[in-house]
């Protein structure tokens, strides 16, 4: 939309006049043209064609490295996600199995555990023992030796002394 | 082209907001006003709870070995409507479930949508069952209950049903902390079964239940039973009994009842073999209740240890005749020869001069009468019959253990009261519990109740010892130790009254070292074709002491003098 003109006034700064593509069509001010450069003047000059300032084209290549940048941000970050994702599901999956393993070790522990009770049974062994002709021996002798130390009577430690060359013998004093 | 009327165009829109508006208002109900409910309607659909079962706890002995332990198992079931092929299936099934073909064939055509056709089963028979896939036939996760020492101990430990339920023995006593509790995970899930990913999945983990520690040596229970059971065979008896306990804390290392059962298959024996007879069945205990008679008139001062009785060998008592068991002239006895000798007429007269109103208060003291506490299933009181009920003949009896019923482990209770100084001890059976984090819990100490003096037990000791050594249980010497100890011939009595001449029940209680007793032992018999207890029960005790000498390693120990006699000492 067009906005009414204002006035200005002497001594005031110039309003600034904000132009849109709608408010006023954009009106290129003509090509100046421009003299060639004496030789050896040493200013730069574009000429259309010719290869870009060296500023744009340092824009450029910022603006590239930019992009670079940020799609291997971006890349790294997506393919972390999905890294993280894979792993909790390996994660889990492991969950899954150690857990089936306890499990099964659980009751694994428990068949042993009843194995072990049946085999270490007192039927079970005397059964066994039986069937290879074994038996209680009919008289069974009790060696009891008392907690006598160094200030026991004579006798006491006599008799000590007596049982323990008897045990040197039957166990082998030399072993 | 004519353009439709106005009003046409307005009825039209006007049917449209109509329709959209009952779309509307029905939405809304849907969406507001009912939303709960339909929401908890649906989450209801999808929602499965299924129980998870706690890990019943074993049963082991006093030092740890398992006497009763679960393991996993599967309960095999059928939907008949989805079986194809029910004579083929049931042929499969028959050899691995051990069943009859012909059974699980109508088992598989049954109406309904669900039937057993095994319970507990056991893992690797399930599997391969499972292997099968047949049409209709499904599993649910059990346990079994399994006795790996078979018979051992059969009547203390109970069993369990097939619901995993205690139905007798320790099982049903101690069942609440044997069970533990079980747990439940609710999940959400789909149409087919499948738990939705992200859904509710709730666990509440199950509480296992706690192991029990007995008081039970398995090894000493073992000795103890084929000591019994070579016994009973022996003098071709109807069963019998054997109790050891400790003498100080009431401990039972073994109980033992011929016949046992095997409670991994219970079913196959009758249920009256599946009762604890030591603690559910009284009997009249005989001669051995004569303890109780010279301990409660050493106690009172109703008779002093020199003095002589001029013993008959029968009495008229009312209008019955009593005797002794064998004839003999009138001979002088000390109260240490009465029991030393099991006199009949003897016990009669120290009877007499304590009186009805001490020696019924002595029987009530002792623990006669009244369940011991040991809390176990069915325990009998026995019977001893308040003092206003008897008869001019219960005095007479009573002072020689007929009249009056006891049961196996007041019996020994009896005994431990004098073993112990005179301080009855109440029997234990269990030592403690184990928690899942493998915590030992002692179960508290056996409560004690003060009977005797320490010199009446000391005294009625030595009675005892001397009916050992020159009495009439001189077959329960055991070579090296002092024994102490009583032997018992009593009469059964009849249903309708009096007593079978043909029947008698032979006991043996007693204890060693007899100077400083450390277990009580008793060994009864059911009717022996040898009678008497000094020839039946007595050896049955002697083998039980020796076997216990080994196992618990107890130490000979000095002995105690004989008490004042007039017979003479053999």
């Amino acid at each position: 939309m067009s906005q009414p003109a204002k006035k200005v006034r002497p001594g005031e700064p110039a309003p600034r006049v904000r132009r849109s593509a709608r408010s006023a069509p954009s009106v290129r001010p003509a090509r100046r043209m421009v003299p060639a450069p004496a030789p050896g003047s040493g200013a730069r000059v574009r000429v259309p064609g010719s290869p870009r300032p060296a500023q744009t084209v340092a824009r450029r290549k910022g603006t590239a490295g930019f992009l670079i940048l940020s799609t291997i941000v971006a890349g790294s970050m997506v393919l972390g996600l999905v890294t993280l994702s894979v792993l909790l599901a390996q994660s889990s999956f492991r969950i899954d199995d150690l857990e089936q393993r306890v499990s099964a070790l659980r009751q694994d522990n428990l068949e042993l555990t009843h194995e072990q009770a049946t085999l270490s049974a007192p039927g079970r062994i005397a059964g066994w023992a039986r069937r290879h002709d074994m038996r209680l021996p009919d008289e069974i002798q009790f060696l009891h030796v008392s907690k006598a130390g160094p200030t026991a009577p004579a006798g006491e430690a006599d008799e000590l002394a007596r049982v323990e060359r008897k045990l040197d013998r039957l166990l082998g004093a030399d072993g | 082209m004519k353009r439709p009327p106005i009003r046409r165009l307005v009825a039209l829109f006007a049917g449209m907001m109509l329709a959209m508006a009952t779309i509307l208002f029905r939405l809304s109900i849907l969406q507001v006003s009912r939303a709960d409910a339909y929401q908890t309607e649906a989450l209801d659909q999808r929602l499965h709870t299924v129980t998870l079962p706690a890990a019943r706890g074993e049963i082991l002995d006093r030092s740890g070995e398992p006497l009763a332990i679960s393991l996993p198992a599967r309960d095999v079931y059928a939907n008949p409507r989805h079986v194809t092929d029910p004579r083929g299936e049931a042929e499969k099934l028959a050899p691995i479930l051990k069943e009859e073909a012909k059974h699980l064939r109508e088992e598989l055509v049954a109406d309904g949508t669900f039937v057993y056709l095994a319970r507990q089963v056991p893992l690797r028979k399930a599997e391969r069952i499972e292997r099968l896939e047949l049409a209709g036939i499904g599993f649910l996760e059990s346990t079994r209950r399994v006795y790996p020492a078979g018979s051992l101990a059969s009547h203390v430990l109970g069993f369990v049903g097939v619901d995993g339920v205690g139905l007798s023995g320790l099982e049903v006593q101690y069942q609440k902390e044997l069970a533990g509790k079980p747990g439940e995970r609710t999940q959400e899930t789909g149409l087919t079964g499948q738990p939705i990913v992200g859904g509710v999945d709730v666990e509440l983990a199950p509480v296992p239940g706690v192991d029990l520690v007995t008081t039970i040596d398995r090894d000493f229970q073992y000795q103890v039973q084929e000591a019994l059971e070579e016994a009973v065979k022996q003098n071709a008896a109807k069963g019998g009994t054997v109790i050891v306990m400790d003498a100080h804390t009431g401990d039972v290392y073994a109980m033992a009842s011929y016949p046992w059962f095997d409670p991994n298959d219970f079913s196959s024996t009758e249920p009256a073999r599946w009762r604890n007879t030591a603690v559910t069945d009284a009997f009249e205990p005989g001669s051995v209740c004569k303890v109780i008679t010279a301990a409660a008139a050493v106690e009172e001062h109703a008779v002093s240890l020199d003095e002589g009785f001029a013993v008959p060998d029968q009495m008229q008592v009312g209008t019955f005749t009593i005797h002794d068991s064998h004839s003999h002239p009138v001979q002088e006895m000390t109260i240490g020869d009465i029991v030393a000798q099991s006199s009949n007429m003897g016990a009669v007269l120290v009877a007499e001069e304590l009186g009805e109103a001490l020696l019924a208060t002595y029987l009530s003291k002792f623990g006669l009468g009244q369940a011991t506490g040991v809390g176990f299933p069915g325990e009998s009181s026995g019977v001893l019959l308040p003092l206003y009920q008897w008869s001019d003949t219960s005095l007479a009896t009573m002072a020689y253990g007929q009249g009056i019923s006891a049961t196996a482990l007041q019996m020994a209770s009896v005994y431990a009261t004098i073993a112990n100084g005179g301080e009855w001890v109440r029997p234990r059976l269990v030592r403690g519990t184990v928690d899942s984090d493998g915590t030992f819990h002692s179960a508290p100490h056996s409560p004690t109740r003060r009977v005797v003096s320490e010199r009446t037990a000391k005294i009625v000791t030595r009675m005892l010892a001397y009916a050992v050594q020159s009495g009439t249980g001189t077959t329960a010497q055991v070579p090296g130790y002092q024994v102490a100890g009583k032997t018992g011939t009593a009469r059964i009595p009849k249903p309708g009254g009096g007593y079978y001449t043909d029947r008698d029940i032979a006991s043996f209680i007693g204890f060693l070292p007899a100077s400083d007793p450390e277990i009580v032992i008793l060994a009864t018999l059911d009717q022996p074709v040898t009678i008497y207890g000094s020839v039946a029960a007595a050896p049955l005790f002697q083998a039980v002491a020796r076997y216990a000498i080994e196992r618990l390693g107890i130490v000979p120990a000095t002995r105690v003098s004989l008490p004042p006699h007039a017979l003479p000492v053999g």
